[in-house]
């Protein structure tokens, strides 16, 4: 099955490139969307078809990639508003659809492979597919960027699998032929731990770019400044997932061993500087993009420590990533929609929601619900990753993580405040707003996807989450 | 014989610390990508032969003479001829990464001895896991984008000795390397730094620091 | 004995070849080869002059750099041709700091006179001699890991190896003895021979006080050291071979002549180094022949 889906969007990926209509284009991306949601479908109801000998398939691959199913058609239609709006030619939307479906496959690629040199070529993969899916429009500041993320992830792509080599060092001593994620498994107790603890650093180190953490996170703020906003919202969900799912495989596998306790110290120290850095950054950031990407730094910094907290904790932290997509890239759709507002710049807005209630009511909404307070998903997540870090009664971490999220808290909520409700100073122009009713209709329903879970503790999700546990 | 040509390739990183000009940084990438070419031809018996044609004529015309020639052609449109901007005192500059190379390299050798693994081939090891440290040291201490890429192709072929130091059991792995060379090389080269210099007319870093908060 | 005439052959013949070789190189006839020797001689006859403020070690500082260099001459055998005079093991230890004896009395002698020029100059020698010093160390120590034995007589007669590995060793061993001999006879591109720019001198400005019988030793000590280290590459060649006595004598004649041709091709092609690049050149040769060293340290699986 999963090599149908991958011919199949080779197949899409041709078809784009012969066209010449930009309608059709979007019409074939719309297919492939709804081929990606059957595909999930498939998945979660019959997964041995698709289980073979590189490709398996677990809940926690099943949860990601309804997740980007869902996302993925909400972006592309996104997209088409974006560049119906700002007259692109044929050829850049061409290219741009094309590289689009490319990623999807990419990024399913990633979250079902169960062999880990397969997961590194498919990480590869999107980087070089998001790197032109960012490079959009054509000007200096978006090359610059491009150029930035493009090194940065080739560096720390090879240091990854720099940690993929120590780790098949370690897998030759005990006569392992490959890599796969099973056989792993059962052998992890008797693996050499020194090889494993290098092969970790370099592995957390190298993939940290995807994920937007702590060693290498500005080059991916960088691109998720530049480039559209569609882009900018697959960013912060679909890839954060990926670079988590890199890191969750090797940690997943070895957590019961006797580095277990190590890989813990690491990751706490590696989270801690993130929410650090994410709070500076914040404080000082006024382009609104930038704000927002912050945060999903914030976001993947915690989700991070939860992992570290035993069972309680993996439950949280997927629940975290699950609602986090979905608020972070509503939030991400209707910055674009507040950006496009603004004759196309990024800062010094304000008085969004006297120019457009319903665009204001959503942006608020989605703040508060980033920011963990009640309706939103992301306070059920939030309350248990604190509940653990209480039990486990290290009191220098809980410490630095309350006052470090304070801080972020703050400096969010003033600066979407600021956004929606100053009256603005400069001479009120009435701009008709041009929003379009279905754009409005997905954030919200993003939003009320996230609302649902989080209050009506959906059994499905819950399910699928602890079955992976 | 191998020995012999990983020494060479454990010098070439040191002649790396001392250059001044982009053309010798360009001359010995070439170098080292011959030498790779030789240490696949004699390392890797147990391959099947596709396998092992495919990787030396990788090695061999790719990084040996194709990407030296593009850089190159990039560096004479450009005018570029000293790597300039340096971070240290610019005189003293050799001097201190000369001893790091050879000081990281001992460290190296010191742990590859005392991990005592069967498995592990210290020479393909520490000289490894050196081209990779000095490749990021040399990112960072330059700041031009030509000697960026230079070292991140140095950083590339100290994973590749690394690859080859397994290379006997797990083909597959020597294979990705290799990919991950020509994919990444063909796009991060052929395409964007195109791109680059064509809109800055210039490589030095400097010029792109317009993204800030 | 054998040994020691053949050095002394070579120390007479080689300076003189050295300076016709750069000489037909500039399409110059040159002088004759023992020209340089006639120049010695000349300084030999002379009296020495002794700065006001020096004290006794001005005076004995030549007399010892020429006495420790023939002491170090006497420890190197020629491999097949004859054994050393002085032989126990360790003594290449004693071969370098002898050498090393020779040079920090220059080096004090030059403070001892006073003047700003010599003790620059002193400060520069000391800096390149020290920076030097691990190149000839790393490969006689590769050469000690390689046989086991600790002395020049035994290192040099039981060197067998297989044919590639030690040919290879040769032609590395070659090339960094070359450079270090050129650094530690005061050779471009570290120093230059013949510029009469004080400030840019490194040897001749340290001796630039001494005078007649002392200069005439001073530089009497350079070429011995010149002969020594390419005795030494010499052995190497010859310890690889197996053959009788007389096709060895030519072989090692052959040798140091090429040696002295090499360094007067070397010299001609090259431009004197910006002195602040000097460190960072000598260094690298340094490194280099630690990273030989380790490469072998691998090979052979000790540690």
């Amino acid at each position: 099955m999963i090599y149908s889906y991958l011919i199949i969007s080779l197949v899409c990926i041709f078809i784009i490139l012969l066209l010449n209509n930009k309608k059709l284009t979007h019409a074939v991306v719309y297919l492939f969307g709804f081929f990606q949601i059957y595909f999930c479908y498939e998945l979660y109801t019959h997964p041995e078809r698709c289980q073979n000998e590189y490709f398996s398939v677990d809940s926690i691959g099943v949860l990601f990639t309804i997740i980007l199913a869902v996302l993925s058609l909400v972006a592309a239609v996104h997209y088409q508003k974006y560049e119906t709006l700002h007259k692109e030619d044929i050829r850049s939307v061409k290219i741009h659809n094309a590289v689009y479906i490319g990623f999807n496959a990419a990024l399913v690629g990633v979250y079902l492979s169960g062999h880990y040199g397969l997961l590194w070529a498919f990480i590869e993969a999107t980087t070089l597919t998001g790197a032109t899916l960012i490079y959009h429009d054509r000007k200096k500041i978006v090359l610059e960027a491009v150029w930035k993320y493009v090194f940065a992830c080739s560096v720390s792509i090879t240091l990854a699998f720099t940690g993929i080599l120590l780790l098949s060092v370690a897998a030759q001593e005990i006569k392992l032929s490959e890599l796969s994620f099973e056989l792993l498994a059962q052998n992890a107790q008797i693996m050499n731990p020194v090889w494993l603890k290098a092969a970790f650093i370099f592995i957390l180190v190298g993939f940290s770019v995807k994920m937007g953490v702590s060693p290498m996170f500005n080059v991916d703020i960088d691109a998720k400044d530049v480039s559209p906003f569609p882009i900018g919202a697959l960013f912060s969900s679909v890839l954060l997932n990926a670079g988590f799912l890199a890191i969750y495989r090797f940690y997943s596998i070895f957590k019961d061993t006797e580095m277990g306790v190590w890989m813990n110290h690491v990751l706490v120290i590696a989270s801690v500087l993130t929410l650090l850095f994410a709070s500076a950054h914040l404080l000082k950031a006024k382009n609104y993009k930038r704000l927002f990407a912050y945060s999903s730094m914030e976001h993947s910094g915690l989700v991070l420590i939860a992992i570290t907290l035993g069972k309680l904790g993996i439950l949280a932290a997927f629940l975290h990533l699950t609602f986090h997509a979905v608020v972070k890239s509503g939030l991400f759709f209707q910055i674009g929609q507040v950006i496009r507002l603004n004759q196309g710049k990024k800062e010094a807005i304000t008085g969004y929601f006297y120019q457009n209630p319903l665009g204001g009511f959503i942006l608020l909404f989605g703040s508060l619900a980033i920011m963990a307070l009640p309706p939103s998903g992301l306070f059920i997540s939030e309350l248990l990753i604190f509940k653990s870090l209480l039990l486990q009664q290290n009191g220098l971490i809980i410490v630095l993580i309350f006052s470090l999220l304070s801080i972020i808290f703050y400096a969010l909520l003033t600066s979407v405040f600021k956004l929606l409700f100053y009256p603005s100073t400069t001479e009120k122009v009435i701009v008709k707003p041009k929003t379009y009713w279905l754009e409005n209709l997905l954030q919200l329903f993003l939003l009320g996807l996230s609302v649902y879970f989080g209050l009506f503790q959906s059994q499905f999700l819950i399910d699928l989450i602890q079955a992976s546990l | 014989m191998i020995t012999f040509y990983i020494l060479i390739f454990a010098i070439s990183i040191l002649y790396f610390s001392i250059s001044v000009n982009i053309r010798s940084y360009i001359n010995l990438l070439g170098v080292q990508g011959i030498l790779l070419f030789l240490i696949a031809l004699s390392g890797l018996k147990d391959f099947h032969i596709f396998q092992l044609i495919f990787v030396a004529v990788e090695t061999l015309v790719f990084k040996g003479i194709i990407v030296p020639r593009f850089l190159l052609n990039v560096a004479k449109k450009n005018r570029v001829t000293n790597i300039k901007n340096f971070k240290l005192r610019r005189k003293m500059k050799g001097f201190y990464l000369i001893l790091t190379t050879v000081l990281v390299y001992l460290i190296t050798l010191l742990l590859g001895y005392t991990l005592k693994n069967d498995f592990l081939n210290v020479k393909y090891f520490s000289t490894g896991i050196t081209a990779i440290i000095m490749g990021l040291l040399f990112i960072i201490i330059n700041k031009n984008i030509t000697v960026h890429i230079i070292s991140f192709i140095v950083i590339e072929n100290g994973v590749f000795l690394m690859a080859l130091a397994i290379g006997n059991e797990m083909p597959m792995l020597v294979n990705t390397a290799v990919l991950l060379d020509l994919f990444v090389s063909v796009l991060v080269l052929g395409v964007f730094f195109n791109k680059l210099t064509y809109q800055f007319h210039d490589d030095s870093s400097d010029k792109l620091s317009s993204l800030k908060d | 004995m054998l040994s020691i005439l053949l050095i002394l052959l070579s120390t007479i013949l080689m300076p003189g070849v050295i300076a016709k070789t750069k000489a037909i190189l500039s399409s110059r006839k040159g002088a004759s080869i023992l020209q340089p020797w006639f120049d010695i001689f000349r300084l030999l006859k002379k009296g020495s002059i002794f700065a006001d403020g020096s004290t006794f070690i001005f005076q004995i500082a030549p007399i010892i750099g020429l006495s420790v260099l023939i002491g170090a001459l006497l420890m190197l055998p020629i491999s097949n041709v004859s054994g050393a005079l002085i032989h126990f093991k360790g003594d290449f230890l004693l071969f370098i700091y002898l050498m090393g004896l020779g040079k920090f009395f220059l080096i004090i002698s030059a403070l001892d006179i006073g003047s700003g020029f010599e003790g620059m100059g002193a400060n520069r020698e000391a800096l390149y001699g020290m920076l030097v010093e691990p190149a000839f160390f790393m490969i006689i120590a590769t050469l000690v890991l390689l046989t086991g034995q600790s002395s020049f007589q035994s290192i040099f007669g039981h060197f067998n190896l297989d044919i590639i590995s030690s040919v290879l060793f040769a032609i590395l061993a070659f090339y960094i003895l070359l450079q270090f001999a050129m650094v530690e006879g005061s050779r471009l591109p570290v120093d230059d021979p013949k510029t009469h720019l004080e400030l840019t001198m490194i040897h001749e400005v340290m001796i630039l006080d001494n005078s007649g019988f002392d200069l005439a030793l001073i530089e009497i000590g350079n070429k011995l050291k010149m002969a020594l280290f390419a005795t030494i590459i010499a052995n190497i060649v010859l310890s690889l071979v197996n053959v009788p006595i007389y096709l060895s004598i030519i072989i090692y004649i052959i040798i140091a002549m090429g040696f002295a041709i090499t360094v007067g091709l070397a010299e001609s092609f090259k431009a004197r180094l910006k002195l602040t690049y000097n460190s960072q050149f000598i260094l690298t040769i340094s490194s280099i022949s630690v990273v030989i060293f380790l490469m072998f340290l691998i090979l052979e699986n000790n540690l």
